[in-house]
Protein backbone atom coordinates (compact mmCIF):
# COMPACT_ATOMS: atom_id res chain seq x y z
CA UNK A 1 0.00 0.00 0.00
CA UNK A 2 2.64 2.17 0.92
CA UNK A 3 4.56 2.12 -2.55
CA UNK A 4 1.04 2.35 -4.27
CA UNK A 5 0.72 5.66 -2.27
CA UNK A 6 4.46 6.54 -2.95
CA UNK A 7 3.70 6.34 -6.86
CA UNK A 8 0.31 8.37 -6.91
CA UNK A 9 2.04 11.30 -4.93
CA UNK A 10 5.26 10.75 -6.92
CA UNK A 11 2.69 10.94 -10.48
CA UNK A 12 1.28 14.53 -8.49
CA UNK A 13 3.71 16.34 -7.40
CA UNK A 14 5.09 15.28 -10.94
CA UNK A 15 1.78 16.85 -12.65
CA UNK A 16 2.01 19.83 -10.04
CA UNK A 17 5.79 20.80 -11.68
CA UNK A 18 4.89 20.05 -15.52
CA UNK A 19 1.89 22.43 -14.89
CA UNK A 20 3.46 25.23 -12.53
CA UNK A 21 6.25 25.25 -14.98
CA UNK A 22 4.03 26.03 -17.80
CA UNK A 23 3.34 30.06 -18.56
CA UNK A 24 -0.09 29.17 -19.62
CA UNK A 25 -2.45 26.43 -17.96
CA UNK A 26 -2.35 23.34 -20.26
CA UNK A 27 -5.82 23.76 -21.11
CA UNK A 28 -6.44 26.25 -24.10
CA UNK A 29 -8.10 29.31 -22.78
CA UNK A 30 -11.72 29.38 -24.41
CA UNK A 31 -14.86 31.37 -24.59
CA UNK A 32 -17.47 31.09 -22.40
CA UNK A 33 -19.61 28.21 -23.64
CA UNK A 34 -23.32 27.84 -23.95
CA UNK A 35 -24.55 24.50 -21.61
CA UNK A 36 -25.56 22.90 -24.89
CA UNK A 37 -21.91 23.55 -26.56
CA UNK A 38 -20.90 22.50 -22.78
CA UNK A 39 -22.39 19.40 -22.62
CA UNK A 40 -21.02 18.10 -26.18
CA UNK A 41 -17.67 16.95 -24.31
CA UNK A 42 -15.30 17.67 -27.26
CA UNK A 43 -17.74 16.99 -30.44
CA UNK A 44 -19.15 20.45 -30.60
CA UNK A 45 -18.57 19.96 -34.60
CA UNK A 46 -21.58 17.71 -34.64
CA UNK A 47 -23.85 19.81 -32.87
CA UNK A 48 -22.35 22.67 -35.81
CA UNK A 49 -22.93 20.06 -38.59
CA UNK A 50 -26.73 20.11 -37.05
CA UNK A 51 -26.43 23.89 -37.08
CA UNK A 52 -25.70 23.99 -40.77
CA UNK A 53 -28.66 21.62 -41.85
CA UNK A 54 -30.47 23.80 -39.77
CA UNK A 55 -28.85 27.25 -41.75
CA UNK A 56 -29.94 25.37 -44.93
CA UNK A 57 -33.32 24.57 -44.26
CA UNK A 58 -34.05 28.36 -43.31
CA UNK A 59 -32.32 29.41 -46.62
CA UNK A 60 -34.63 26.95 -48.54
CA UNK A 61 -37.69 28.36 -46.23
CA UNK A 62 -37.13 31.85 -47.63
CA UNK A 63 -36.11 30.96 -50.87
CA UNK A 64 -39.50 29.01 -51.46
CA UNK A 65 -41.21 32.13 -49.99
CA UNK A 66 -42.11 31.03 -46.45
CA UNK A 67 -40.04 33.92 -44.26
CA UNK A 68 -37.81 36.79 -44.25
CA UNK A 69 -34.02 35.83 -43.60
CA UNK A 70 -34.42 38.20 -39.95
CA UNK A 71 -32.71 34.82 -38.15
CA UNK A 72 -29.86 34.27 -40.49
CA UNK A 73 -27.37 36.26 -39.06
CA UNK A 74 -27.91 34.83 -35.28
CA UNK A 75 -28.49 31.22 -37.02
CA UNK A 76 -25.03 32.24 -38.76
CA UNK A 77 -23.00 33.51 -35.81
CA UNK A 78 -23.87 30.56 -33.44
CA UNK A 79 -22.80 28.20 -35.76
CA UNK A 80 -19.36 29.90 -36.25
CA UNK A 81 -18.77 30.67 -33.19
CA UNK A 82 -18.97 26.57 -32.44
CA UNK A 83 -16.82 25.74 -35.44
CA UNK A 84 -14.83 28.54 -36.95
CA UNK A 85 -12.54 26.37 -39.18
CA UNK A 86 -16.02 25.35 -40.51
CA UNK A 87 -15.27 26.49 -44.00
CA UNK A 88 -18.38 25.89 -46.41
CA UNK A 89 -20.82 27.43 -43.86
CA UNK A 90 -18.50 30.50 -43.81
CA UNK A 91 -18.51 31.13 -47.54
CA UNK A 92 -22.16 30.43 -48.08
CA UNK A 93 -23.21 32.62 -45.29
CA UNK A 94 -20.51 35.31 -46.72
CA UNK A 95 -22.73 35.04 -50.29
CA UNK A 96 -26.20 35.18 -48.74
CA UNK A 97 -25.40 38.04 -46.91
CA UNK A 98 -23.51 39.92 -49.63
CA UNK A 99 -26.43 39.66 -52.27
CA UNK A 100 -29.73 38.35 -50.71
CA UNK A 101 -29.16 40.85 -48.20
CA UNK A 102 -27.47 43.50 -49.66
CA UNK A 103 -24.95 43.33 -46.91
CA UNK A 104 -21.51 43.16 -47.84
CA UNK A 105 -20.04 44.84 -45.15
CA UNK A 106 -21.26 42.68 -42.94
CA UNK A 107 -20.26 39.78 -45.63
CA UNK A 108 -16.45 40.68 -45.00
CA UNK A 109 -16.55 41.13 -41.22
CA UNK A 110 -17.47 37.44 -41.11
CA UNK A 111 -14.84 36.72 -43.72
CA UNK A 112 -12.41 38.71 -41.48
CA UNK A 113 -13.45 36.82 -38.22
CA UNK A 114 -12.60 33.43 -40.20
CA UNK A 115 -9.35 34.74 -41.24
CA UNK A 116 -8.32 35.67 -37.78
CA UNK A 117 -9.39 32.47 -36.52
CA UNK A 118 -7.74 30.55 -39.43
CA UNK A 119 -4.82 32.34 -40.17
CA UNK A 120 -3.09 30.04 -42.40
CA UNK A 121 -6.39 29.40 -44.75
CA UNK A 122 -6.05 31.43 -47.75
CA UNK A 123 -9.78 31.17 -48.66
CA UNK A 124 -10.68 33.91 -46.63
CA UNK A 125 -8.66 36.84 -47.53
CA UNK A 126 -8.66 35.36 -51.42
CA UNK A 127 -12.66 35.58 -50.39
CA UNK A 128 -12.34 39.40 -49.19
CA UNK A 129 -10.43 40.72 -52.50
CA UNK A 130 -13.36 39.67 -53.96
CA UNK A 131 -16.15 41.06 -52.18
CA UNK A 132 -13.58 44.36 -51.39
CA UNK A 133 -13.58 44.83 -55.25
CA UNK A 134 -16.55 43.57 -56.55
CA UNK A 135 -19.32 44.92 -53.86
CA UNK A 136 -17.08 47.97 -52.31
CA UNK A 137 -15.03 48.75 -55.28
CA UNK A 138 -12.65 49.24 -52.68
CA UNK A 139 -8.82 48.64 -54.91
CA UNK A 140 -6.79 49.28 -52.04
CA UNK A 141 -8.24 46.88 -49.61
CA UNK A 142 -8.95 44.04 -52.38
CA UNK A 143 -5.32 44.42 -53.71
CA UNK A 144 -3.77 44.15 -49.85
CA UNK A 145 -6.52 40.99 -49.73
CA UNK A 146 -5.49 39.28 -52.31
CA UNK A 147 -1.77 39.67 -51.28
CA UNK A 148 -2.60 38.42 -47.96
CA UNK A 149 -3.71 35.40 -49.72
CA UNK A 150 -1.04 34.95 -51.34
CA UNK A 151 1.16 34.83 -48.09
CA UNK A 152 -0.83 31.27 -47.13
CA UNK A 153 0.19 27.75 -48.56
CA UNK A 154 -1.73 26.39 -51.65
CA UNK A 155 -3.19 30.10 -52.53
CA UNK A 156 -4.37 29.86 -56.43
CA UNK A 157 -2.00 31.45 -58.47
CA UNK A 158 -4.46 33.75 -59.90
CA UNK A 159 -3.95 36.30 -56.38
CA UNK A 160 -0.70 37.25 -58.27
CA UNK A 161 -2.83 38.29 -61.74
CA UNK A 162 -5.89 39.91 -59.88
CA UNK A 163 -3.59 42.17 -57.32
CA UNK A 164 -1.34 43.58 -60.98
CA UNK A 165 -4.63 44.11 -62.44
CA UNK A 166 -6.11 46.13 -59.61
CA UNK A 167 -2.64 47.93 -59.97
CA UNK A 168 -2.71 49.01 -63.21
CA UNK A 169 -5.84 49.14 -63.96
CA UNK A 170 -8.01 49.64 -60.29
CA UNK A 171 -11.97 49.90 -61.05
CA UNK A 172 -11.42 48.63 -65.02
CA UNK A 173 -14.61 46.71 -65.64
CA UNK A 174 -11.96 44.29 -67.75
CA UNK A 175 -10.87 43.33 -64.13
CA UNK A 176 -14.12 42.84 -62.84
CA UNK A 177 -15.32 40.35 -65.39
CA UNK A 178 -11.97 37.95 -64.72
CA UNK A 179 -13.15 38.07 -61.09
CA UNK A 180 -16.69 37.08 -61.76
CA UNK A 181 -15.47 34.70 -64.58
CA UNK A 182 -13.08 33.06 -62.11
CA UNK A 183 -16.44 32.99 -59.93
CA UNK A 184 -18.39 31.31 -62.16
CA UNK A 185 -15.66 28.81 -62.81
CA UNK A 186 -14.89 27.81 -59.34
CA UNK A 187 -19.06 27.81 -58.32
CA UNK A 188 -20.29 24.61 -56.82
CA UNK A 189 -23.91 25.86 -56.68
CA UNK A 190 -25.78 26.68 -59.90
CA UNK A 191 -27.32 29.43 -58.40
CA UNK A 192 -24.15 31.13 -58.10
CA UNK A 193 -22.77 30.25 -61.21
CA UNK A 194 -25.95 31.86 -62.73
CA UNK A 195 -25.36 34.83 -61.03
CA UNK A 196 -21.85 35.38 -61.91
CA UNK A 197 -22.34 35.02 -65.87
CA UNK A 198 -24.88 37.35 -65.57
CA UNK A 199 -22.30 39.73 -63.92
CA UNK A 200 -19.62 38.91 -66.53
CA UNK A 201 -22.08 39.39 -69.28
CA UNK A 202 -23.48 42.72 -68.05
CA UNK A 203 -20.03 43.71 -67.84
CA UNK A 204 -18.88 42.67 -71.47
CA UNK A 205 -22.03 44.87 -72.62
CA UNK A 206 -20.23 47.63 -70.86
CA UNK A 207 -17.02 46.89 -72.33
CA UNK A 208 -18.44 46.47 -76.22
CA UNK A 209 -19.96 50.02 -75.31
CA UNK A 210 -16.64 51.40 -74.45
CA UNK A 211 -15.08 49.92 -77.34
CA UNK A 212 -17.60 51.64 -79.51
CA UNK A 213 -17.37 54.74 -77.93
CA UNK A 214 -13.48 54.94 -79.06
CA UNK A 215 -13.89 53.60 -82.21
CA UNK A 216 -16.83 56.32 -83.01
CA UNK A 217 -14.96 58.88 -81.78
CA UNK A 218 -13.42 61.01 -84.55
CA UNK A 219 -9.58 60.54 -85.09
CA UNK A 220 -8.02 63.87 -85.71
CA UNK A 221 -8.05 65.28 -89.06
CA UNK A 222 -4.30 65.00 -90.54
CA UNK A 223 -5.36 67.61 -93.50
CA UNK B 1 3.18 -10.83 -15.60
CA UNK B 2 1.56 -14.28 -16.19
CA UNK B 3 -1.08 -13.85 -13.84
CA UNK B 4 -1.49 -10.06 -15.28
CA UNK B 5 -1.88 -11.58 -18.66
CA UNK B 6 -4.30 -14.53 -17.75
CA UNK B 7 -6.12 -11.65 -16.35
CA UNK B 8 -6.33 -9.35 -19.20
CA UNK B 9 -7.12 -11.95 -21.66
CA UNK B 10 -10.10 -12.79 -19.37
CA UNK B 11 -11.59 -9.28 -19.08
CA UNK B 12 -11.20 -8.90 -23.28
CA UNK B 13 -13.36 -12.50 -23.36
CA UNK B 14 -15.56 -11.01 -21.39
CA UNK B 15 -15.83 -7.67 -23.20
CA UNK B 16 -16.44 -9.61 -26.21
CA UNK B 17 -19.20 -11.48 -25.02
CA UNK B 18 -21.19 -8.65 -24.52
CA UNK B 19 -23.52 -6.96 -26.61
CA UNK B 20 -23.09 -3.59 -26.00
CA UNK B 21 -19.50 -3.73 -27.88
CA UNK B 22 -21.74 -4.82 -31.16
CA UNK B 23 -24.59 -2.24 -30.18
CA UNK B 24 -22.59 0.47 -30.56
CA UNK B 25 -20.74 -0.62 -33.88
CA UNK B 26 -23.94 -1.09 -35.09
CA UNK B 27 -25.54 1.93 -34.23
CA UNK B 28 -22.36 3.94 -35.74
CA UNK B 29 -22.09 2.24 -38.87
CA UNK B 30 -26.07 3.01 -39.87
CA UNK B 31 -25.48 6.52 -38.55
CA UNK B 32 -22.52 6.69 -41.02
CA UNK B 33 -24.32 5.15 -44.01
CA UNK B 34 -27.57 7.50 -43.47
CA UNK B 35 -25.23 10.24 -43.72
CA UNK B 36 -23.11 8.86 -46.66
CA UNK B 37 -26.79 8.48 -48.24
CA UNK B 38 -27.82 12.55 -47.04
CA UNK B 39 -24.68 13.85 -48.47
CA UNK B 40 -26.23 15.43 -51.64
CA UNK B 41 -28.71 17.53 -48.61
CA UNK B 42 -24.80 19.14 -46.79
CA UNK B 43 -24.25 21.29 -49.93
CA UNK B 44 -21.04 20.52 -50.39
CA UNK B 45 -20.08 19.81 -46.54
CA UNK B 46 -20.19 15.93 -47.04
CA UNK B 47 -16.89 15.18 -46.19
CA UNK B 48 -16.64 17.09 -42.91
CA UNK B 49 -19.99 15.89 -41.43
CA UNK B 50 -19.12 12.25 -42.32
CA UNK B 51 -15.54 12.81 -40.41
CA UNK B 52 -17.30 14.64 -37.36
CA UNK B 53 -20.01 12.33 -36.80
CA UNK B 54 -17.60 9.61 -37.24
CA UNK B 55 -15.13 10.84 -34.72
CA UNK B 56 -17.77 11.67 -32.79
CA UNK B 57 -18.92 8.01 -32.55
CA UNK B 58 -15.60 6.75 -32.02
CA UNK B 59 -15.36 8.97 -28.76
CA UNK B 60 -18.73 8.50 -27.23
CA UNK B 61 -18.52 4.58 -27.89
CA UNK B 62 -15.37 4.45 -26.52
CA UNK B 63 -17.03 6.20 -23.39
CA UNK B 64 -19.46 4.11 -23.01
CA UNK B 65 -17.58 0.89 -23.30
CA UNK B 66 -15.29 2.70 -20.50
CA UNK B 67 -18.29 3.91 -18.03
CA UNK B 68 -20.69 1.24 -18.58
CA UNK B 69 -18.63 -2.26 -19.75
CA UNK B 70 -15.83 -0.82 -17.14
CA UNK B 71 -18.03 -0.36 -14.35
CA UNK B 72 -20.17 -3.30 -14.77
CA UNK B 73 -17.85 -5.92 -15.17
CA UNK B 74 -15.77 -4.89 -12.39
CA UNK B 75 -18.99 -4.64 -10.25
CA UNK B 76 -20.33 -7.83 -11.54
CA UNK B 77 -17.42 -9.80 -10.72
CA UNK B 78 -17.57 -8.43 -7.13
CA UNK B 79 -21.24 -9.49 -6.72
CA UNK B 80 -20.21 -13.03 -8.29
CA UNK B 81 -17.47 -13.61 -5.79
CA UNK B 82 -15.26 -13.79 -8.38
CA UNK B 83 -12.62 -11.38 -6.93
CA UNK B 84 -12.65 -13.36 -4.19
CA UNK B 85 -12.03 -16.59 -5.90
CA UNK B 86 -9.26 -15.08 -7.69
CA UNK B 87 -7.13 -13.32 -4.57
CA UNK B 88 -6.99 -17.15 -2.99
CA UNK B 89 -4.98 -18.08 -5.59
CA UNK B 90 -1.37 -16.93 -5.91
CA UNK B 91 -2.41 -13.24 -7.25
CA UNK B 92 -1.34 -10.02 -5.01
CA UNK B 93 -4.31 -7.53 -5.12
CA UNK B 94 -1.49 -5.38 -7.37
CA UNK B 95 -1.76 -8.37 -10.10
CA UNK B 96 -5.21 -8.20 -9.83
CA UNK B 97 -5.42 -4.56 -10.05
CA UNK B 98 -3.16 -4.18 -13.65
CA UNK B 99 -5.05 -7.08 -14.73
CA UNK B 100 -8.61 -5.76 -15.08
CA UNK B 101 -7.02 -2.42 -15.59
CA UNK B 102 -4.97 -3.74 -18.93
CA UNK B 103 -8.17 -5.59 -19.38
CA UNK B 104 -9.92 -2.19 -19.55
CA UNK B 105 -7.75 -0.64 -21.91
CA UNK B 106 -7.47 -3.59 -24.23
CA UNK B 107 -11.34 -3.16 -24.61
CA UNK B 108 -10.86 0.16 -25.37
CA UNK B 109 -8.49 -0.75 -28.45
CA UNK B 110 -10.65 -3.04 -29.25
CA UNK B 111 -13.75 -0.99 -29.36
CA UNK B 112 -11.52 2.26 -31.07
CA UNK B 113 -9.83 -0.59 -33.54
CA UNK B 114 -13.40 -1.55 -34.51
CA UNK B 115 -15.13 1.46 -34.92
CA UNK B 116 -12.03 3.04 -37.06
CA UNK B 117 -12.09 0.27 -39.37
CA UNK B 118 -15.90 0.46 -40.04
CA UNK B 119 -15.46 4.21 -40.28
CA UNK B 120 -12.52 3.75 -43.05
CA UNK B 121 -14.71 0.83 -44.94
CA UNK B 122 -17.53 3.42 -45.22
CA UNK B 123 -15.64 6.12 -46.37
CA UNK B 124 -14.15 4.15 -48.73
CA UNK B 125 -17.66 2.40 -49.81
CA UNK B 126 -19.10 6.11 -50.42
CA UNK B 127 -15.63 7.83 -51.82
CA UNK B 128 -14.96 9.46 -48.65
CA UNK B 129 -11.20 11.06 -48.37
CA UNK B 130 -9.15 9.37 -45.66
CA UNK B 131 -8.98 12.13 -42.80
CA UNK B 132 -5.09 13.17 -42.66
CA UNK B 133 -3.81 12.78 -39.86
CA UNK B 134 -6.89 10.06 -38.35
CA UNK B 135 -4.21 8.09 -36.10
CA UNK B 136 -3.45 11.01 -34.06
CA UNK B 137 -6.86 11.45 -33.70
CA UNK B 138 -7.65 8.10 -32.85
CA UNK B 139 -4.14 8.67 -30.12
CA UNK B 140 -6.17 10.94 -28.43
CA UNK B 141 -9.26 9.36 -28.01
CA UNK B 142 -7.61 6.33 -26.98
CA UNK B 143 -5.51 8.80 -24.19
CA UNK B 144 -8.25 10.65 -22.93
CA UNK B 145 -10.41 7.53 -22.40
CA UNK B 146 -7.75 6.10 -20.18
CA UNK B 147 -7.87 7.94 -18.04
CA UNK B 148 -11.28 7.65 -17.52
CA UNK B 149 -10.59 3.79 -17.52
CA UNK B 150 -8.61 4.76 -14.86
CA UNK B 151 -11.37 6.92 -12.79
CA UNK B 152 -13.65 3.91 -13.31
CA UNK B 153 -10.93 1.77 -11.77
CA UNK B 154 -10.78 3.72 -9.14
CA UNK B 155 -13.91 4.38 -7.77
CA UNK B 156 -14.70 0.41 -8.33
CA UNK B 157 -12.05 0.03 -5.74
CA UNK B 158 -14.43 1.02 -2.62
CA UNK B 159 -17.91 1.94 -4.41
CA UNK B 160 -20.79 0.25 -6.03
CA UNK B 161 -21.97 -0.03 -9.69
CA UNK B 162 -23.91 3.54 -9.77
CA UNK B 163 -21.74 5.28 -7.69
CA UNK B 164 -18.87 4.38 -10.11
CA UNK B 165 -20.60 5.20 -12.65
CA UNK B 166 -21.86 8.46 -11.27
CA UNK B 167 -18.41 9.82 -10.16
CA UNK B 168 -16.86 8.70 -13.51
CA UNK B 169 -18.69 10.57 -15.40
CA UNK B 170 -19.03 13.42 -13.17
CA UNK B 171 -15.12 13.71 -12.66
CA UNK B 172 -14.64 13.36 -16.59
CA UNK B 173 -17.62 16.47 -17.53
CA UNK B 174 -16.08 18.63 -15.07
CA UNK B 175 -12.71 17.63 -16.41
CA UNK B 176 -13.84 18.87 -19.82
CA UNK B 177 -15.25 22.08 -18.33
CA UNK B 178 -12.08 22.95 -15.67
CA UNK B 179 -11.16 25.82 -17.84
CA UNK B 180 -14.50 27.79 -16.22
CA UNK B 181 -13.23 27.51 -12.95
CA UNK B 182 -10.48 29.30 -14.02
CA UNK B 183 -12.75 32.02 -15.07
CA UNK B 184 -14.53 31.57 -11.57
CA UNK B 185 -11.46 31.85 -9.94
CA UNK B 186 -10.75 35.21 -11.49
CA UNK B 187 -14.29 36.39 -11.14
CA UNK B 188 -14.70 35.92 -7.46
CA UNK B 189 -14.17 38.08 -4.27
CA UNK B 190 -13.87 35.77 -2.15
CA UNK B 191 -10.14 34.41 -1.29
CA UNK B 192 -11.02 31.14 0.04
CA UNK B 193 -13.45 30.03 -3.05
CA UNK B 194 -10.39 31.28 -5.23
CA UNK B 195 -8.47 28.84 -3.57
CA UNK B 196 -11.27 26.09 -3.90
CA UNK B 197 -11.55 27.10 -7.36
CA UNK B 198 -8.13 26.56 -8.29
CA UNK B 199 -6.92 23.47 -6.59
CA UNK B 200 -10.03 21.65 -8.26
CA UNK B 201 -8.61 23.20 -11.52
CA UNK B 202 -5.57 21.48 -10.25
CA UNK B 203 -6.46 18.36 -9.39
CA UNK B 204 -9.90 17.73 -11.97
CA UNK B 205 -7.62 15.80 -15.03
CA UNK B 206 -7.22 18.70 -17.76
CA UNK B 207 -9.37 16.90 -20.70
CA UNK B 208 -9.61 19.78 -22.96
CA UNK B 209 -6.00 18.63 -23.89
CA UNK B 210 -7.21 15.93 -26.08
CA UNK B 211 -9.75 18.37 -28.09
CA UNK B 212 -8.49 17.77 -31.31
CA UNK B 213 -11.23 16.50 -33.67
CA UNK B 214 -12.54 19.70 -34.95
CA UNK B 215 -9.13 20.61 -35.87
CA UNK B 216 -8.40 17.62 -37.69
CA UNK B 217 -11.40 17.83 -39.53
CA UNK B 218 -10.32 21.46 -40.01
CA UNK B 219 -7.70 20.75 -41.69
CA UNK B 220 -4.49 21.38 -38.89
CA UNK B 221 -2.93 18.49 -37.24
CA UNK B 222 -1.10 18.93 -33.10
CA UNK B 223 1.88 19.82 -33.58
CA UNK B 224 4.75 16.85 -32.58
CA UNK B 225 5.21 18.88 -29.26
CA UNK B 226 1.42 18.96 -28.31
CA UNK B 227 0.98 15.45 -29.19
CA UNK B 228 3.79 14.40 -26.17
CA UNK B 229 2.72 16.97 -24.14
CA UNK B 230 -0.81 15.02 -24.26
CA UNK B 231 1.14 11.68 -24.08
CA UNK B 232 3.25 12.82 -20.63
CA UNK B 233 0.02 14.20 -18.94
CA UNK B 234 -1.90 11.19 -19.10
CA UNK B 235 0.86 8.74 -18.25
CA UNK B 236 1.52 10.88 -15.42
CA UNK B 237 -2.05 11.13 -14.15
CA UNK B 238 -2.47 7.44 -15.27
CA UNK B 239 -0.27 6.44 -12.48
CA UNK B 240 -1.48 8.67 -9.71
CA UNK B 241 -4.84 7.58 -10.79
CA UNK B 242 -3.95 3.29 -10.54
CA UNK B 243 -1.81 3.93 -7.89
CA UNK B 244 -4.32 5.42 -5.76
CA UNK B 245 -6.20 2.64 -6.78
CA UNK B 246 -4.03 0.14 -5.43
CA UNK B 247 -3.38 2.16 -2.30
CA UNK B 248 -7.65 1.78 -1.73
CA UNK B 249 -7.71 -1.50 -3.01
CA UNK B 250 -5.10 -2.88 -0.93
CA UNK B 251 -7.21 -2.05 2.36
CA UNK B 252 -10.03 -3.27 1.43
CA UNK B 253 -12.12 -6.22 2.91
CA UNK B 254 -13.04 -8.55 0.03
CA UNK B 255 -16.31 -10.79 0.67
Amino acid sequence: MARSLALAALSLVLLAFAQLGQPAPLIRQQEMRRPLEAVMLGSEALLADYYWFDLLQYFGGYRLGQHDLAEFNPRVERLLRLDPSFHRATLFAAVVRATDMQDPQGALRWLAWAERANPDEWIYPYEQGFFQYLWLENYQEAKAAFQRAGRCAGAPPAWRHFAARISELGGDPAVAREMWLQVADTAEHPRVREAALENVRRLEAILLEHSQERLTASPPSTS
Amino acid sequence: MRNVAVLTLAGLREALRDRLLYSLLGLGAILLCVLALVAPLTLGARDKTFHDAALAWIHVSAMLAMLVMGAWNLHRERERGIWLSVLTRPVSRQEFLLGRLSGLLGVLGLVIGAAALIYLLIGWATGVPLLPGLAVGLLYVFLEMSLLAGLVLLFSTFTGFAMTLFLALAVFAAGHLSADLLRFAALTESGFLRALALGAHWLLPHLELYRVRNSLVGGSTPAPDAVLAALGYTLLYFTALVGAAAAVFARREIR
